[in-house]
């Protein structure tokens, strides 16, 4: 696991009325940008049977996701039995899919413009929270971090590395996230 | 809201249920990406763990690889996993 970081300019804070959220312009724009693509990551599968699509029912599993980072939006408990991995997509992954993508589609709706305050109730916080994390498994996954050690590459980079990017956008999700936590009652 | 149907392994688990009463965990696997703050959070918060319990676990995750974070029956145990990956934890649900 990663520790966190501190240090956001604006970002969450609690204060008597709950948990507040600025976002400095670029900020905001960034997150908007990241966000809405998760809704396209988490796309449902189709349902390839014709009547159950018809009936709109899901009677068959859903294949494994392909995406590394989708798989790891939807992890199998059941690594070793096959049969019973099936089983579960087949009945929750429709369910876990639409509960993020309707997460992700009211933080969307919710990004502060600048200069506003979001006052976050105990719903919003945790859809932020899943949101946020759920960006940093995505972008996570995509720089190939598997374990402690690779994680702790990423720190120190040479400049002209092409991850940078994500690295820095990456970065900037753990502090904003870790404030979060933080700010939670 | 979804409508579930019932399909032939759902009555096997009921007979594997019967024959044997081993209890089922769920297990949260070490992975790089999720903070120690995030998974301390989610274990005090869904299962209603206290502050050193959950960071207890959160360090056995960390250290050990992983953890049984709940025992119960299947369903439960089920449930419990979907709740994890609902949150991003890497969960996985066996027999004990």
């Amino acid at each position: 696991m990663a520790k966190g970081r501190r240090q956001v300019p604006d970002g969450f804070r609690r204060t008597g009325a709950g948990v507040e959220l600025r976002l400095p312009r670029l900020e905001a724009a960034l997150l908007s940008e990241l966000v809405g693509q998760i809704e396209v990551l988490l796309e449902p599968p189709p349902v390839e049977d014709p009547l159950e699509a018809m009936v709109g029912l899901r009677d068959t599993a859903p294949p494994p996701p392909d995406d590394p980072a989708l798989a790891r939006l939807l992890p199998d408990p059941y690594p070793d039995d096959p049969l019973a991995s099936g089983d579960f997509r087949r009945r929750r992954t429709d369910d876990m899919i639409a509960r993020k993508r309707d997460a992700a589609r009211r933080v969307l709706a919710s990004v502060p413009a600048p200069g506003e305050v979001l006052l976050l109730d105990e719903e919003s916080a945790q859809d932020w929270l899943t949101t946020l994390n759920d960006l940093r498994l995505v972008l996570g996954t995509r720089l190939e971090l598997t374990d402690d050690d690779s994680a702790q590459e990423l720190d120190g980079l040479p400049a002209d590395d092409p991850r940078r990017p994500v690295v820095a956008v990456y970065g900037f999700l753990t502090e904003l996230l870790d404030e979060l936590i933080t700010a939670l009652p | 809201v979804s409508v579930t149907a019932v399909s032939p392994v759902d009555v096997e688990d009921i007979e594997e249920t019967l024959d044997d009463d081993r209890p089922w965990v769920t297990i949260v696997w070490n992975d790089p990406i999720n903070l120690m703050s995030y998974v301390t959070y989610v274990f005090q918060k869904l299962f209603g763990y206290s502050e050193v319990k959950a960071r207890k676990l959160m360090l056995d995750v960390h250290r050990k690889g992983r953890a049984s974070v709940s025992v119960g029956t299947r369903e439960e145990m089920e449930r419990d996993a979907s709740r994890l990956h609902a949150y991003g934890l890497w969960a996985t649900v066996a027999q004990d």
